[in-house]
């Protein structure tokens, strides 16, 4: 089903859907930061798709840190137990197609062959109205991943921009339901409006600028071809913050602590990161990935992998740029794979 | 959204807090659209806000009674530190009283205690931890050129960048950032240290200075620019104290080559942008650290850098407010006139080094410390501390120090309020609460001003941008930045220097003081130790041990030697070793690594069983037993 809602109706749909449910959307900051945040009547979303929200999706179905249960004594031997609250029904509005499609790779990830209920729920909880981009940031590469600049599937509703219109291509009963419940808003698509879309996918394929060269990383990786001094040049310039993991839409990495206060305390599951030394450290002392260099090819192996690829179905990467953009020392996915293309090409070429 | 600023390292990074579905913080976000975060962090600042949900955390005044500490209420608390404070000046007078402050404190705490001190109190002695590692150096900078100007966009624009005595991309990641985006630009980059830093592998030059004679490469350099007639008639009286320079010679003690001397003095004088980003590193110098951060600003001016637009001298490495606590007060220069002498007397009063000898001497009768420690893992130290009519400690967690203490105020965390942090480019930046406070906890500057007003004085200031609005209109250098300004500025105001005086660029002769051939350490102790720190311990890691990822990283210290120094010392990896020196030792095991230069040891101070001497004395002479 497509439908067409003007924009000018659309904030009366943004006022409606934060009246009656939890909703998630992108807001502009005063300092002109993007942000994917809960949005109360009155507050403007921001479906400008030029600049990349600060964080991907993840946070909201991941949480950053988050109780698994908490833990308080009772007696002189036993321990009660208190679960966190159930997830509830949640909209999510304006996720872009890098950011869903990191959604739906990190419900695979969570779903089997162990179920985590607390992120499979909360994912299967949210109806999502993605956004396709109409207009890519210099950091994207979703292109050559497979992560959008638009989805075929994967949302409830996808919102194609036509300037003065969105196209809203529906896919799932829920998107349906929504999309009746707010059918005062909404006229049904034209051939015209059709067209219109037609005519902006060929012509946001064009405006990408950056090439990310994919194939050359998944070859590199899976037939284990880079050269050590290319890792070593990457290790002397990482300074294992770990911010690409957290940034990106589908990393999952987690670390398990128990925070004790008075007599008990809360088991949380925080984000971590495979460029951590002690990601891998074993009780022992030894570290299989005891080098910086060690643990920069397991990420990218992840990624990259013709072996991981099979595993998961597809690349770990989805081209939001997140990395590009928030890396210190320009050891980023693009600019990883491009390296290694240039390599392969100055070997070629002598 | 509120916004904080990152409470690690002297960068300033603006930071958005994160927050779950129940509304909890749970996380940092570093803001893309700021000019020091720009988008990243480092793995202090990803995590940073977990230390403030401790449950180390004070939430109750101490006082001491019978020789115990019980909680109070905080009037009582407040009532016992005023009584001793004016009991002591009554008895024993206000020069029998210091005060230390904190490079991790705000502008407004550090302002409040200065005027505390000065114009309640009526004593100068007042300073903070900084003066150990960071202030000396500012001193001297200030001193010759009326201050370090540089700022991290310079870094990325330069074509020549030097990094001296640092692991930047430990202690300053996104000063390093910029160098990386300037390597990614072909600007040429020279790094000085002993020991290959990650950013010395990626360095076109690598000075492996041996330790504490950075003046002979300084002056080789030098040297070699007067003679290729690459400097102006200005720079006669110096060109012609060093025209009998010796190159070899320099090599000799430095370990400097004359070719590499000579190669980035060349690329130096073709350079039209030159950055020389200063660590802690030059304080192994020792007694001629100042000379040698003088003779820097001489090798930038000589080689057309000190006045140049887009070039000029950064200092790296210091905590999130060095820069701050300096300007507000703790600058030696500016001591004598800042917010008036006390009692008509102009003196400089006690720095942080000689508050600890008086303390050890029985000189002082109260010491008063806000948010910074003291080396008491040294016993007499310890005992000093005791016996004082008055200790009080304001902190953020117990610790060593609260133990001693006769009153302990539980401050609140960054976190948890809001005033403004100076950065290493002079940036002032406003931080906002981003958290509720932590009940019972109040903010430094909150404690200061109501023990004042218990003293009588005239500080009414209701909110802390009073605090902001005050040092607008009193301290040199922020003239104009009052609280509106900064509360609407994202990127914070960068400041004018503080000097008044005229900046020079040491045109003047080469001065031989403290440029003494240095001699192979004797006295048996063969070696020279030096001492360095993880990156993810940040001090003594009072709060990054309290943050379990960075926990997890810091792995026990070790010693590390070369090669050639453990095969003649019969000792191989993971051998257990004692480095005695002079007056202590430290146990550890042994690392062997070629990253040591021979003669040399190298240790990380986290985690280190045994006392290690603080700061000024970053290079020991030691030698090296086994177990």
């Amino acid at each position: 089903m497509q439908v067409v809602i003007e924009k000018k109706d659309f904030g009366r749909m943004v006022d409606a859907l934060a009246g009656d449910r939890t909703l998630i959307a992108p807001i502009e900051l005063e300092n002109g930061d993007l942000l994917y945040s809960h949005v109360q009547q009155g507050m403007k979303v921001c479906l400008e798709t030029d600049r990349v929200p600060l964080m991907s999706a993840k946070e909201f179905f991941f949480e950053s840190e988050e109780p698994l249960f908490y833990f308080e004594k009772e007696g002189t031997r036993d321990w009660r137990l208190t679960l966190p609250p159930e997830a509830e029904e949640r909209v999510f509005l304006g996720i872009r197609s890098c950011d869903l499609k990191g959604v739906r790779y990190i419900q695979q990830f969570f779903q089997e062959p162990l179920k985590d209920e607390t992120v499979i729920q909360r994912i299967e909880k949210t109806l999502f109205i993605s956004l396709g981009c109409p207009k890519p940031a210099p950091t994207c590469f979703c292109v050559c991943c497979d992560g959008g600049p638009f989805l075929n599937d994967g949302f409830d509703i996808q919102l194609v921009d036509l300037e003065d219109r969105f196209l809203c291509d529906v896919l799932t009963a829920g998107g349906e339901d929504l999309v009746s419940e707010h059918s005062d808003l909404v006229r049904p698509a034209t051939e015209e409006d059709r067209e219109a879309k037609t005519s902006l996918l060929e012509r946001v394929d064009r405006a990408f600028t950056r090439r990310s060269y994919m194939a050359a990383g998944v070859k590199a990786m899976s037939l284990d071809s880079v050269p050590e001094k290319v890792w070593s040049a990457l290790e002397n310039r990482c300074i294992g913050c770990g911010g690409c993991a957290f940034v990106c839409p589908t990393c999952t990495c987690f670390n398990v602590v128990d925070r004790f206060d008075g007599p008990g305390g809360v088991r949380v599951r925080t984000w971590d990161s495979c460029s951590y030394s002690g990601f891998t450290r074993e009780a022992s002392g030894h570290n299989p990935r005891a080098k910086k260099a060690e643990r920069l090819k397991r990420r990218f192996y992840h990624k990259l992998s013709y072996q991981s690829l099979v595993s998961t179905g597809r690349l770990g990467c989805v081209g939001c740029g997140r990395c590009v953009l928030a890396c210190p020392a320009l050891v980023d996915m693009s600019t990883f794979v491009t390296t290694l293309r240039d390599y392969e090409a100055h070997r070629s070429h002598g | 959204m509120k916004a904080t600023i990152c409470p690690f390292c002297s960068c300033g990074c603006r930071l958005l807090p994160r927050r779950s579905a129940a509304g909890k913080v749970v996380g940092l976000t570093p803001s893309r659209n700021h000019p020091v975060s720009m988008g990243s962090l480092c793995m202090r600042g990803w995590h940073a806000v977990e230390y403030a949900f401790h449950p180390d955390r004070l939430t109750t005044p101490h006082v001491r009674k019978n020789g115990r500490q019980i909680p109070c209420s905080w009037d009582e608390g407040i009532e016992r530190a005023a009584g001793g404070l004016r009991n002591v000046v009554e008895k024993h007078g206000p020069e029998k009283i210091a005060f230390i402050g904190s490079t991790r404190c705000s502008n407004e705490d550090n302002y409040l205690m200065t005027k505390l001190a000065r114009a309640v109190i009526g004593t100068s002695n007042v300073d903070a931890g900084g003066r150990l590692d960071f202030f000396p150096i500012l001193d001297a900078v200030e001193e010759i050129a009326g201050g370090a100007e540089a700022t991290l966009e310079r870094i990325e624009a330069a074509d020549i960048l030097f990094v001296i005595g640092c692991d930047l991309s430990g202690s300053s990641p996104m000063a390093a950032s910029r160098v990386f985006r300037a390597l990614e630009r072909h600007a040429e980059l020279v790094v000085v240290d002993p020991r290959p830093t990650a950013l010395a592998k990626l360095a076109h030059h690598h000075l492996r200075v041996y330790p504490g004679t950075d003046r002979y490469w300084m002056h080789g350099m030098m040297a070699c620019l007067i003679r290729a007639g690459r400097t102006d008639l200005r720079f006669g009286p110096l060109a012609k104290s060093l025209s009998h320079f010796s190159l070899p010679n320099a090599e000799e003690i430095s370990r400097v080559s004359v070719s590499a001397i000579e190669a980035v003095a060349e690329r130096l004088a073709r350079a039209r942008k030159a950055v020389f980003m200063l660590g802690t590193g030059i304080k192994r110098n020792g007694e001629a650290t100042k000379h040698t951060v003088h003779d820097l600003v001489r090798l930038a001016g000589i080689s057309g850098h000190a006045e140049t637009q887009g070039s000029g001298i950064l200092m790296v490495g210091g905590d999130n407010n060095t820069q701050g606590a300096w300007d507000m007060g703790r600058s030696r220069h500016r001591n004598e006139s800042f917010l008036g002498s006390p009692k008509g007397k102009p003196d400089q009063g006690m720095d942080y080094a000689q508050v600890i000898d008086a303390l050890l001497s029985g000189e002082l009768r109260a010491l008063y410390v806000m948010g910074d420690g003291l080396p008491i893992s040294q016993n007499p130290l310890r005992e000093a501390l005791s016996t004082l009519d008055l200790f009080v400690v304001q902190d953020i967690f117990r610790n060593d120090l609260t133990d001693l203490a006769t009153a302990v105020f539980p401050a609140s965390s960054s976190f948890e309020r809001a005033g403004s942090f100076t950065n290493l480019e002079r940036r002032v930046q406003w931080f906002e609460p981003i958290l509720d406070p932590l009940e019972n906890t109040r903010p430094d500057w909150e404690i200061l001003g109501t023990l004042a007003r218990t003293l009588n004085s005239d500080f009414l200031f209701q909110d802390v941008s009073e605090v902001t609005d005050e040092i607008a209109s009193q301290v040199p250098g922020y003239r104009d930045i009052d609280s509106a300004r900064l509360k609407k500025s994202f990127d914070g105001i960068l400041c004018a220097a503080g000097a008044k005086r005229e900046p020079r660029i040491g045109t003047e002769a080469r001065k031989e003081e403290g440029l003494l051939p240095v001699r192979s350490p004797g006295g048996g102790f063969p070696l020279v130790l030096l001492s360095g720190r993880d990156p993810w311990t940040w001090g003594t890691g009072t709060r990054s041990s309290r943050i379990t990822l960075l926990a997890r990283e810091t792995t026990p210290a070790t010693l590390h030697l070369h090669p050639d120094d453990a095969e003649s010392l019969g000792v191989r990896q993971g051998s257990k070793v004692r480095a005695v020196w002079s007056s202590g030792m430290i146990e550890a095991p042994v690392a062997i690594s070629e990253d040591v230069p021979r003669g040399l040891a190298y240790m990380p101070t986290q985690r280190v069983n045994g006392t290690f001497p603080m700061g000024s004395k970053r290079t020991l002479p030691v030698r090296i037993e086994t177990c």
